[in-house]
């Protein structure tokens, strides 16, 4: 797992000042909604088809280390941190 | 029209872990892995429907998300749907997923116009709690929406009506859908909310992933998972497989008994007794152990746990330079590693593939435990769950320490990072799996019939050749072969000819083995175990269960190899590699327990 000093860098590199949270940063058990997948376009195309996309509620259901497990309408998903660390969500 | 005189075409597309597979065996009678997770399906298949005195021709694809595949899986049904004919296309949406199958719905209606939409799984999304209005979304889309449960056969004679020339051979009614992404989305909330009332609830089984994901109590429970499934394949098979062993018994006496009372030449006797007796019995004996074996690892497939070792391995797979999606393959691989191969296909970049494939064939297939059974049982009566253990975990780190080496020797980069969908937990339909594993051991059986028995022939010829030498003494033919190789495997602690010979036939595949070593030594197959403790040590044994463990797996998995990646050099590369790499194993094993004093 990322240490949290490699995660504001990997934040602030992006360009964000710290306002909004990363997917990486959400508490299990609290929903949230996507507000920007950081992402080239093929992974912008693969999480949106997995439900992940701009305005999708998303539950976060187990975020310690290894893939967070997500549920987006109804399905479970499990994300690689990389790809979590790209997605900007509301706290 | 198009197809009139002959059978329409019929393909069955959707999302991965829909019930399209499902939904084709039961329109065909067909025999369609079937597992609980996305990705399950890897190739195309063709079967027939009949209709009253109609024929349709049905066409199972892989799953795929959208009409832009990643992995080979999702190209080859994306090269189906859009290059090839069909008559007709029925999507396969999970009823308990519609927001992201109705997006589908508008792109694939894009292309195919003929659609009919099969909302599968209506059962269980009833037993949900969800209540779905089936006309009402046919209205908003134009086209047919049919309520269908595979499991149960539930509305699946509807489907096929809708399907029929009269009803949906016209292309649907050009329904206005929007262009943009984004109101496209809002389109398809609105298709569900005036559609779909009754909210589906959490079941408690979703909270299962907290324990099963959690590192430190889900690896546990994965290994013990795994010890149970080892040690349950021999004790639920114990009764089937005695029975077994008895037949033979008594009908090898009796057949040999049978021709020298006919005046059989004794040569004949020798054939039946040493030969067909011998071989096919010693590794038909295994066949109820395979069928419970098999049986586990579908049950287990069936259940939707097989995603969540993905999960769970992601950080140690990731060491090995592999994607915790590779887990999936490999577990399959404890069956059979040429299916096991095959499915790294459902890996997303060409890197992975390659890594996955190579570490396939170290993991112990179902046709390796005849040979574990025999000397575990010979040597470790007490702790042969333990041993088996053992090995199966020494294989599959030798597969993890390969595609360590190998992305960090050779393939760089296309490192793809974990995002799958995890299915939904569910009870195993106990008939299908019970039938999966029926078709496994049918295999299994038709290759003792076959190709072990052709070996055994082979062993016992070479064994009684040339005339006048006696029965697998060091002057047959098999004698001066084993004696020509056995200096190889010497340093390992076996250089008697039997085994090395054994060892060669086995190249074709893992059973051949045990049933080239009963034909060797001339013992029925309830002798072999007492045979094999004479001349081997425990310690032998061990590295002898070692190096049968991790050499070449059968010629099938390496033409497997060859087929999947494409180059003859990456599959002989491969070969060599495994020989070598179970030899210095079992070497080192080998003379580390001896220095050890053991």
């Amino acid at each position: 797992m990322p240490c949290s000093a490699c995660r504001k860098n990997a934040r602030m590199a992006r360009g964000f000042a710290g306002e909004n949270m990363m997917l990486t940063d959400a508490k299990p058990g609290v929903e949230v909604t996507v507000l920007k997948v950081v992402s080239g376009e093929a992974l912008h195309a693969r999480l949106s088809e997995l439900g992940i996309y701009k305005g999708a509620k998303i539950r976060v259901i187990k975020n310690d280390f290894g893939p967070l497990v997500l549920e987006s309408h109804g399905a479970r998903l499990a994300l690689g941190r990389g790809q979590a660390a790209k997605i900007e969500v509301d706290a | 029209m198009k197809g009139s005189g002959k059978a329409r075409r019929c393909l069955l597309v959707g999302q991965p872990n829909c019930g399209k597979s499902t939904l084709f065996n039961r329109l065909t009678c067909g025999r369609q892995h079937i597992g609980n997770w996305h990705g399950k399906t890897i190739e195309c298949a063709e079967g027939v429907c009949r209709i009253g005195s109609h024929k349709m021709e049905i066409v199972d694809l892989p799953g795929t998300y959208s009409l832009s595949p990643y992995s080979d899986e999702e190209r080859e049904a994306v090269q189906e749907i859009l290059c090839r004919g069909h008559d007709v296309a029925v999507q396969v949406a999970d009823c308990r997923h519609l927001e992201r199958s109705l997006f589908f719905t508008m792109r694939l209606l894009e292309k195919c116009p003929r659609l009919v939409v099969a909302l599968n799984k209506c059962d269980s999304a009833r037993r949900c709690g969800m209540d779905i209005d089936e006309r009402r979304l046919s209205e908003k889309f134009g086209v047919p929406f049919i309520l269908v449960s595979a499991k149960t056969g539930e509305g699946v004679a509807r489907l096929l009506s809708a399907c029929s020339p009269k009803a949906g051979g016209k292309p649907g009614r050009k329904a206005a859908f929007p262009k943009n992404l984004v109101e496209r989305r809002r389109f398809v909330k609105e298709a569900i909310e005036a559609s779909v009332s009754g909210r589906r609830q959490e079941s408690a089984m979703g909270r299962l992933d907290l324990l099963l994901l959690n590192p430190w109590a889900g690896i546990p429970m994965f290994i013990a998972a795994m010890w149970l499934v080892f040690q349950a394949t021999f004790s639920l098979s114990a009764p089937a497989t005695e029975l077994i062993d008895a037949a033979f018994s008594i009908a090898g006496a009796e057949a040999a008994a049978l021709l020298a009372n006919a005046g059989a030449p004794e040569w004949a006797a020798s054939l039946v007794e040493n030969g067909v007796v011998a071989g096919i019995g010693s590794v038909l004996v295994f066949a109820p152990a395979i069928f419970v074996l098999f049986f586990l690892l579908y049950a287990m497939e069936d259940t939707g746990y097989l995603a969540r070792i993905a999960v769970l391995l992601d950080g140690l797979m990731g060491k090995a330079g592999l994607s915790g999606k590779a887990a999936m393959p490999l577990i399959l691989g404890f069956g059979c590693n040429v299916p096991a191969i095959m499915a790294t296909r459902i890996l997303d970049s060409t890197e992975d593939r390659l890594a996955a494939m190579a570490a396939a064939p170290f993991m112990s297939c179902a046709a390796r435990l005849p040979v574990f059974t025999v000397f575990a049982g010979a040597f470790f009566a007490s702790q042969q769950g333990a041993v088996l253990l053992f090995l199966y975990l020494f294989g599959a780190a030798s597969g993890l320490l390969t595609a360590f080496a190998f992305r960090g020797l050779f393939l760089h980069g296309g490192k793809a990072e974990l995002a799958i969908e995890l299915p939904d937990y569910q009870v195993p339909s106990w008939g299908a799996v019970a039938f999966q594993a029926w078709l496994q051991t049918g295999e299994f059986a038709k290759r003792a019939g076959t190709i072990i028995l052709a070996c055994s022939v082979l062993v016992w010829f070479l064994a009684s050749m040339p005339q006048g030498a006696e029965y697998g003494s060091k002057e047959s033919y098999a004698g001066m072969l084993g004696n020509a190789i056995s200096p190889v495997f010497a340093p390992l602690g076996f250089g008697n000819w039997q085994s090395s010979v054994s060892l060669m036939f086995g190249l074709v595949a893992k059973e051949v083995v045990v049933g080239a070593m009963a034909s060797a030594y001339g013992g029925g197959e309830g002798e072999l175990s007492s045979i094999v403790s004479s001349h081997f040590t425990p310690l032998s044994a061990i590295s002898f269960m070692v190096f049968v463990l991790l050499y070449v797996p059968c010629i099938a998995t390496i033409v497997a190899l060859k087929k999947e990646s494409g180059s003859a050099l990456f599959a002989a590369g491969a070969a060599v590699y495994y020989v070598l790499f179970a030899w210095v194993a079992a070497f080192i094993i080998y003379n580390a327990g001896l220095a050890l004093g053991f």
